[in-house]
């Protein structure tokens, strides 16, 4: 129900992507230096570069989710499978996908609670700018709160996020109380 | 976030790896060598693009902490450093106070867990173990208290803290912290000491044991793997806690080691080298931490996520 809010990661992010950071350099070494930009100052593509920034960050915790759900599935099904004439993709959508269901679930949940919340990524990549275009409802919220002293605007706003994700939250482990029996 | 527990979860893990695993790939192997080898190295091949590509930004960060201005400014990030030189990292280590940072956090950290852990185990024997009335009705106050959003929260316990005079105190916000992540952890540890084995408890009750051995003799001992789970966790997630600290640990002698780097970001924008140095810096606990801690943490990932 935590998502990383690893500030040191996104400092190395906004090295990289900087006009004379890394990212630049490699489109330039590989001769495509024209698609070369200052990334976070596009208003059109700031918002895109803080969501990769942000699946970078979050790949792990999946992938060691979906790693541990795999051990669980019995070897036998795919033997079976594969004996059946099953292909490599069948297997795949027919078996592992729906064993590894409940994973799924949890991590649909839980990214997008965490993306709902997105805070130091944007205040440390790009502090909502350039103009609105990465401003997310908890950085408003904050700005609202601590640097415009509009405290009701931002409680508004805070208390709906809130709200929103007590709903996911509840409808998450609603429906999983239920498949439990 | 369900009602399972971490040792079951390895229990699990630990069996279907002794019977399961092995007996399929020594059938594979026997099976279809020929047919799968192309296809399998593109997937290893895939699979190395995909860490290289993941890996990479850290590698040049580490590249770039080591140059001086004037080398980046003529040879660009990726290139190899001229001579590797500390100057850098040196710099702002103390523009930073980095060490300063450093104890705050562990102290903190320290802190948080000490508090989260104890009391999260006495409410969870007491849900758990001793069963006191209400304790569905607690589980849901402390699973809500879990799911939360900080963001919601957040001008409240600054207010809270200013009229207090707990604002801008290490203190006060370990106690807050500690507290938040005990939600959690009662949560959590309630769920495994429910299941845990009643007739040990009888036994030892029989045997004349009051609650409070039967709480360190019996209970502590057996719940160990969970516990240690939690306390590497829970010293984790407060060492990246970036919200709080932000608003509750204002002034320089108190700032943990993210908000001290934070604070680069917005001063040094135009000093890649810098920023690169403070990014290596950032990185660094976590990556020792991982180290030590590594077969803990990727057991506890998957603790209380799904059933």
């Amino acid at each position: 129900m935590r998502s990383p809010d690893n500030v040191p990661s996104f400092l190395l992010c906004v090295n990289e992507i900087a006009p004379e950071g890394a990212v630049n350099s490699v489109l330039d070494t590989i001769g495509l230096g024209s698609l070369a930009q200052n990334w976070l100052g596009d208003p059109g593509l700031a918002l895109w570069i803080v969501l990769g920034v942000l699946v970078w960050m979050q790949l792990g915790y999946p992938l060691v989710l979906f790693m541990s759900g795999l051990q669980r599935i019995d070897p036998e099904l795919y033997e079976a499978a594969s004996l059946d004439g099953a292909s490599w993709w069948q297997r795949f959508t027919r078996i592992t996908v729906p064993i590894l269901r409940p994973e799924v679930y949890v991590v649909l949940v839980t990214t997008t609670i965490a993306g709902l919340k997105v805070f130091a990524q944007i205040f440390v990549l790009t502090g909502g700018g350039p103009g609105n275009s990465t401003l997310v409802p908890a950085y408003f919220a904050y700005q609202n709160f601590f640097e415009r002293a509009d405290v009701g605007y931002g409680s508004a706003i805070s208390s709906t996020i809130t709200l929103l994700v007590l709903i996911i939250a509840g409808t998450m482990l609603t429906r999983q109380a239920r498949e439990d029996g | 976030m369900t009602t399972d527990t971490t040792t079951p979860v390895t229990s699990r893990t630990t069996k279907t790896h002794t019977s399961g695993p092995p007996a399929a790939t020594r059938r594979r192997r026997s099976k279809a060598p020929r047919k799968r080898s192309t296809g399998s190295y593109a997937v290893l091949a895939a699979v190395t693009v995909f860490v290289l590509a993941f890996l990479a930004p850290f590698a040049i960060i580490l590249l770039n902490s080591f140059k001086t201005s004037a080398d980046y400014r003529a040879n660009g990030s990726l290139s190899w450093p001229e001579r590797w030189n500390w100057d850098i990292i040196g710099d702002v280590w103390e523009r930073v106070d980095f060490t300063q940072k450093l104890v705050n956090s562990i102290q903190i950290s320290l802190g948080v867990v000490l508090i989260a852990v104890v009391l999260a185990l006495f409410n969870a024997y007491a849900i758990g173990i001793g069963r006191v009335r209400w304790r569905t009705a607690f589980l849901v106050f402390f699973l809500g208290v879990n799911v939360l959003p900080q963001e919601g929260l957040v001008y409240p316990i600054y207010y809270l803290f200013k009229e207090t005079g707990l604002y801008d105190g290490k203190l006060g916000y370990t106690i807050l912290v500690g507290i938040t992540y005990s939600a959690f952890g009662t949560y959590l540890l309630s769920s495994v000491f429910s299941s845990f084995p009643r007739e040990l408890i009888e036994a030892a009750s029989l045997d004349g044991a009051g609650r409070w051995t039967i709480l360190w003799r019996i209970i502590l001992p057996m719940s160990w793997p969970t516990l240690s789970v939690m306390c590497v966790f829970f010293f984790v997630w407060s060492w990246n806690e970036f919200l709080y600290p932000l608003v509750l640990l204002i002034s320089n002698d108190n700032q943990t080691v993210p908000l001290g780097l934070s604070v680069m970001q917005g001063q040094y924008t135009s000093d890649p080298t810098a920023l690169s140095a403070a990014a290596l810096l950032g990185v660094i606990p976590m990556v020792v931490f991982f180290l030590i801690f590594q077969r803990t943490l990727t057991r506890g990932v998957t603790a209380g996520a799904v059933k």
